[in-house]
């Protein structure tokens, strides 16, 4: 069975367009669960609510789990609580762009 | 890293002031180079990382064997060389953190684990030279101490590992205690890397805590002795007269 390390690991391949950094890092992703070897869930949210990208970030979150690990059902929830804040990205991602770590 | 400086000539608005400069440098060991004021030692600092006001009329720096007077300054660091400059410039706008982020991604281009470290390593390296972390969200050298600005110079050598540094007067302005932590930072280096360097300064001082195998005295654009570490007590105790009876250029007409 795929663990938990290696999905967010692989999920750092899913770049959040607007800001040029993966979503990992951004720290848009809240939750992975590893439920069987068939199912993981994920729940991630977004910088800002109504931000366009969901659809296309929900559809690279799938594409990039099913692909790297043979999982048919990936499960992604976009969720919006807590609401995303800077605090919730990686230092090096935020030295990158510029705000205090 | 070999560092061989040929017959160096270089003018500034016209004004020759190195005037044939003969040194040869390496990873490993530590040169000072020491003069009175207006020698060129600061000149021949700016010619080695190829700032653009001086203008080179002759001779060569060869860096393993490869001439880099062509070399934009960005590919001199490159190669592994550094500058600790004698006044750091302020960069309004870009913090220390993000510089320095930066600039390590660039020297260690292939080293993955290494750059997934970086702010462990930044970290680390503030508590050893013994500057505030909120420093890391500051923009860099501005509104810095003379101590603070001379700090992060030697922070980030640290950081970049260079196989060969100059370090232009770092020690002046320096209290002590500043002296000191700039000091355990090159011997840091020189006792965990491949390291070289060279110290440019007026004063024995610094001298005392980063022991150089070499040291040289420059006079009127040129390297008229140099010696072991003793020619830095014989300066300290007799200054620079006899340096410029010997090898004054009225002598030579």
């Amino acid at each position: 069975m795929v663990s938990k390390t290696d999905v967010i690991e692989a999920l750092k391949k899913v770049i959040d367009p607007e800001i040029g950094i993966n979503i990992v890092d951004v720290g848009l992703i809240y939750r992975v669960e590893v439920m069987d070897e068939q199912t993981v869930e994920i729940d991630f949210t977004l910088t800002t609510p109504g931000c366009p990208l969901g659809d296309s970030i929900n559809n690279d979150i799938v594409t990039v789990v099913r692909e790297d690990f043979g999982v048919q059902n990936v499960v992604s929830n976009l969720v919006w609580n807590p609401p995303w804040s800077l605090e919730f990205m990686s230092e090096e991602a935020r030295l990158d762009l510029g705000y205090p770590i | 890293m070999k560092i061989e400086i040929r017959d160096l000539r270089a003018n500034i608005d016209g004004k020759e002031i190195l005037k044939g400069v003969n040194l040869e440098l390496q990873s490993g060991q530590v040169h000072a180079l020491m003069g009175p004021n207006g020698s060129g030692k600061s000149t021949l600092s700016n010619v080695v990382f190829g700032n653009p006001s001086y203008e080179v009329t002759g001779g060569e720096i060869l860096v393993d064997g490869t001439d880099i007077l062509e070399m934009e300054t960005d590919e001199r660091a490159q190669l592994g060389l550094f500058l600790a400059f004698q006044y750091p410039v302020e960069i309004p706008g870009v913090s220390v953190g993000r510089f320095l982020k930066r600039a390590h991604e660039i020297r260690f281009s292939e080293d993955t684990a290494r750059l997934k470290s970086f702010v462990k390593r930044l970290r680390g390296g503030m508590d050893f030279m013994e500057i505030e972390q909120g420093f890391i969200n500051r923009y860099l050298n501005e509104g810095f101490s003379g101590g603070e600005k001379k700090r992060m110079e030697i922070l980030q050598m640290l950081l970049l590992e260079p196989e060969f540094a100059i370090l232009d007067e770092t020690d002046s302005g320096l209290d002590i205690d500043a002296l000191k932590v700039v000091a355990k930072g090159v011997n840091k280096l020189r006792d965990e890397t491949p390291f070289g360097a060279l110290i440019i300064t007026h004063y024995q001082r610094i001298l005392n805590y980063i022991k150089p195998d070499r040291v040289h005295i420059m006079y009127q654009g040129k390297i008229v002795t140099s010696g072991g570490a003793d020619l830095v007590d014989q300066l300290e105790a007799e200054g620079y007269d006899w340096v410029k009876e010997e090898h004054s250029e009225q002598s030579a007409g």
